[in-house]
């Protein structure tokens, strides 16, 4: 921001007429003296003479009425498309039961650390195990 | 000059040694069928109480299967913990159960289970299940030891032969059978008693984890009155695989369960599982197969098992058509979020 010139937002409120006295008092000093801020403010006033002029619109009645009363807002904005929602909804999550049910594909067991857990678990009994040392090469 | 024939100690036939022993093992009998043990269970019982012996021995571990193999192994037993060592080929490798559990291989931890199932000798429930017969002391490598003949009880196989100490019921030598003879054989070959185990080496922070995990889909049982000890989970080379830890009292069985879709394992050759087609590993009784959803491996160390009957309880076959429908969703659908980002 540049210090030097009045904000954007203090020239917008001069232009609505929300500045207080000494802000409104402050702002006309510096527009007196800066012409940058002077073309500012002109064109601040131009844009809210513009929207000043336009003709008034009515509101569609299908939105009022989704305003006033909530429930039939909700349906008025679902409509006719409901269908096609639910069936989107009940595809994304078969496919994510699936993704999450379904087993991972070529998936090997570990055997060497199967079988070493085997015989890990079995250490030191007499008779458990040992044949496995052999077996298994270790 | 007295005669040769008195200065010849006289060689008297040992009738007194013979009554001597004759007693003795009248004595002994008795007091077997007094005390009403039979000597299998007597000496059953004895191998149990070896559980809690302090000891330091090395073994010979044979496999004459298909690939034959040998390894040597180191056992450490004490109040301490328990681990068995083998240094085949330059890999190293240490197991052991206590209060810490786990694997070792090149000095780093692989596997760390804080509370590893605890599977306990029971002669009960091994005589249950086998005609054990018990044999007269017979000398092996300058050692007494009584054989104790396993024969199953439901299809009469002879199953393995344990050569114990009858004192102090430490196995020295175990030999299993196969329906074409021995199929391994371990040996002590030297020990050292009441040596303390090194301390195990604690298993801080390995790669692989193994904890405790109740698990409703385990059977509480399985043929040849295999009972179910406990229930784990274990995060191993990035997948979650359920492990069940079952006993008959004297074997150990795993069951590794996970979601997937099983190929021919290397090494495994097809084998018909009765409802399914599997795959046989080497081992006396590793086997593959699918299963629905999952894959499922056992391994077995009992010799001749039928493992169309051992795995009858567990889930066999190829996923259902939802299933292969679920897996091409799922592929559609992690293709949808790759492309997504």
């Amino acid at each position: 921001m540049n210090l030097d010139h009045l904000s954007r937002e203090l020239l917008s409120a001069l232009v609505d007429g929300e500045c207080g006295p000494d802000e409104r008092r402050h702002a006309h000093e510096h527009v007196q003296r800066c012409s940058e801020c002077r073309l500012v403010l002109a064109d601040l006033t131009a844009v809210r003479d513009l929207v000043e002029r336009l003709p008034p619109l009515e509101a569609p009645a299908e939105l009022m009425a989704a305003v006033l009363h909530p429930r039939g807002r909700l349906r008025a904005v679902v409509g006719g498309r409901r269908k096609y929602l639910v069936a989107a909804a009940a595809a994304a999550l078969t496919i994510s039961l699936a993704g999450v049910a379904a087993p991972p594909v070529d998936d090997q067991p570990p055997i060497d650390a199967l079988v070493t857990r085997h015989v890990s678990v079995n250490a030191g009994n007499q008779t458990s195990g040992e044949v496995l040392f052999a077996v298994t090469g270790r | 000059m007295p005669s040769p024939d008195a200065e010849r100690p006289r060689a008297r036939f040992p009738w007194g040694l013979i009554a001597l022993a004759v007693v003795a093992g009248l004595v002994v009998t008795g007091s077997d069928k007094a005390s009403g043990q039979d000597p299998a269970e007597k000496y059953m019982t004895k191998m149990a109480e070896a559980s809690d012996a302090s000891y330091q021995a090395r073994k010979l571990v044979v496999y004459f299967g298909e690939p034959r193999s040998t390894a040597i192994v180191e056992v450490q037993a004490g109040e301490g913990g328990r681990f068995v060592r083998a240094e085949t080929g330059g890999e190293f490798v240490r197991m052991w159960n206590g209060g810490d559990h786990g694997l070792v291989t090149e000095g780093e931890v692989r596997v760390h289970d804080a509370r590893p199932p605890s599977i306990p000798f029971r002669p009960k429930r091994v005589l249950d299940k086998f005609h054990v017969h018990a044999g007269s002391v017979t000398p092996v490598a300058g050692v007494g030891l009584v054989p104790l003949d396993l024969v199953r009880k439901s299809d009469g196989r002879m199953i393995e032969r344990i050569w114990v100490h009858p004192d102090n019921g430490v196995v020295y030598r175990r030999e299993l059978f196969d329906r074409g003879g021995l199929l391994a054989m371990t040996e002590m070959l030297d020990m050292k008693w009441g040596e303390k185990a090194a301390p195990a080496p604690r298993a801080v922070g390995g790669q692989d984890r193994a904890w405790p995990a109740r698990d409703g889909r385990a059977p509480k049982a399985l043929p040849y009155d295999y009972g179910l000890v406990s229930t784990h989970e274990l995060d191993t080379e990035g997948r979650r695989v359920n492990h069940w830890v079952y006993s008959d009292g004297m074997h150990t069985l795993s069951v590794f369960h996970h979601e997937g879709s099983l190929n021919q394992p290397d090494g495994f050759s097809p084998v018909d599982l009765g409802r399914t087609a599997g795959f046989v590993g080497p081992g006396p009784g590793t086997w593959a197969w699918q299963g629905g959803r999952s894959v499922y491996v056992v391994v077995a160390e009992e010799t001749q098992l039928d493992p169309a009957e051992l795995t009858k309880n567990l889930a066999q076959g190829d996923p259902s058509r939802v299933s292969r429908l679920g897996a091409w969703w799922a592929k559609g659908y992690r293709w949808v979020a790759d492309l997504l980002g």
